[in-house]
This record gives C-alpha cells, structure tokens and sequence, in this order.
C-alpha cells in the first residue's frame, strides 16, 4: 500500500503577505517528505499562484479573510486541496490559461496572464467546485521520484534507535 | 526593496538584495528598478543571483520594467537560480530577455 506522506493542514490570511508567510513555512518541512529541491520549486510555484488568485479575486476587499490549504503526498503524487469562503470563480469555471504571445513588440509583451498558466502546466486533476458559498479547489503534482518520509514527526527514542 | 546599484559604461547593474519577487514585493521591486535605472544610457543588467523565488507577479513585474525602459536601452539579466530560470522558461519569457550565467559574462558581452 502506498504510504501517505505530510498529510498537514494550514492556513493564511487573504493577503500577498499571508501567503507568503504560509509558503515560509511549508518550504522547510517539504525536504522531511523526502520531496527533492525540483519538486518542491514547482510546489511552491504552484501554491503561490493559487493562493495569489485566491486572495486577490475571491477577496479582492478582505484582508482578513482565511484561506485552508491540506497538503499531502502518496507515492509520486503531491496533492493540494484548497478551500475559501470568498467570491465563486467567474462561470464557476476555471481560467483556461493560455500562455500570452511572446513573439511581439517590446511594448506589447504581457505583464500578467501567466498565472492559470503555470498551474494548468504544472498540475493534474485540476478540479473546481463551489458548494452553498464555498470554493473547493484540488488538483496533484507529479513529483520526479515519490515522497517518503525521511524521519518521524514524533522522533521516540525507539526509532532514534533504528536509524 | 533592497536594490544596489552600480554604473559602469552605458550600463547600470542593478542587484536585487532580498530573496522573493513575489505578489507581496511586485510593485515596490518594479518601482526602484525603475528609478535606479534612470542612469542607464545603453542597458540596465539585473542580477538575480540572491533571488530564490520570482512568481507571476514577480514576473510581470520584471516584464514591466522592461518596458519603461527609453527605447535603445536593454534589460538583460544574469545570475538567474533554478527556480527563477524555470519561470522564465515556462512562460518562454526566457527568448525575450538576454540571460547571462552570471555578471561576468554579462559585463564581457558588450554586443548591441
């Protein structure tokens, strides 16, 4: 059986700096799952834009706002599950996230856009739904080589033993 | 925004000193490039070599200072670490700025 690894559940403000203060502290625990440095700079990148979107478009005017984020691994596969309680996505769809043109006049180049597109290409079952005034959103990573934990969380003596 | 910047030539190298380009550093990051650019008369050279963490906004944001630049004056960048060139390559933004492996080269190549 495929072990599940992390498995933690945290959550930030709605603002760019509670979301930057959540990604300081899931970083460093990310290495103990046994998640290699490239793995876990997707995984940063990827909860960044989420959580970025979800500040800004689902609470554009609440600064006080909490955003819920579970997090777990299971073999090659990172999953995220966020949850909020701000405005639904437009449609109740998600962006399709198509990368801008690249190939044009210096003054013409995109200054945003690329955000639904850094999570599109980097995720797989990207799932959206919304329920009463709630937003669900979930989707995985496929990690190069499959977490493990790298040492217990509660490091008793018998296991400091064994290692 | 912790900036230092130097002129040499034509050139202002502007060294980003913090490790985040990020949605909460975008715009005060995008402004004092901009204005420790003003004394660049052929390019403006960031060097990324601190910076661990660039997103979409940090992105866009590098991408507006680019364009604010007079025309004839260059934003080139060196020094980009492995999560920050990912970005770039993803996006493909990696074909529209000239990328140096570090300041060196940069400041070597003085190609228009």
């Amino acid at each position: 059986m495929t072990q599940t690894v992390g498995d933690i559940r945290l959550s930030c403000l709605s603002t760019e700096h509670g979301v930057r203060a959540l990604l300081e502290r899931l970083m460093p625990m990310l290495p103990d799952w046994g998640i290699g440095n490239d793995d876990a700079m997707t995984v940063e990148l990827v909860l960044a834009e989420t959580l970025n979107n979800i500040a800004e478009h689902a609470f554009p005017t609440q600064d006080d706002a909490l955003i819920a984020v579970h997090l777990w691994a299971s073999g090659d596969q990172f999953y995220v599950a966020v949850q909020d309680d701000g405005r639904a996505m437009p449609g109740l769809t998600l962006p399709k996230g198509r990368l801008p043109d690249h190939t044009v006049a210096r003054e013409d180049l995109p200054e945003g856009g690329f955000g639904w597109f850094l999570i599109r290409s980097q995720t797989d079952r990207l799932e959206y739904r919304r329920d009463t005034s709630r937003n669900h959103l979930s989707y995985s990573i496929r990690l190069s080589r499959p977490a493990q934990p790298v040492r217990d969380c509660c490091c008793d003596t018998q296991s400091n033993a064994l290692r | 925004m912790d900036l230092a910047t130097k002129q040499s030539g034509g050139t202002v190298t502007v060294t980003v000193e913090q490790n985040r380009i990020d949605s909460a550093a975008a715009v005060t990051f995008k402004d004092a490039v901009k204005a420790a650019a003003l004394d660049a008369k052929d390019r403006v050279l960031l060097d990324l070599g601190a910076v661990d963490f660039v997103d979409s906004s940090g992105l866009g944001a590098i991408i507006a200072v680019m364009k604010t630049l007079p025309n004839g004056i260059r934003l080139d960048l060196a020094s980009l670490r492995p999560p920050v060139e990912k970005v770039f390559k993803l996006t493909r933004m990696d074909s529209v700025f000239r990328i140096y492996p570090d300041l060196a080269t940069a400041q070597a190549d003085i190609t228009k």
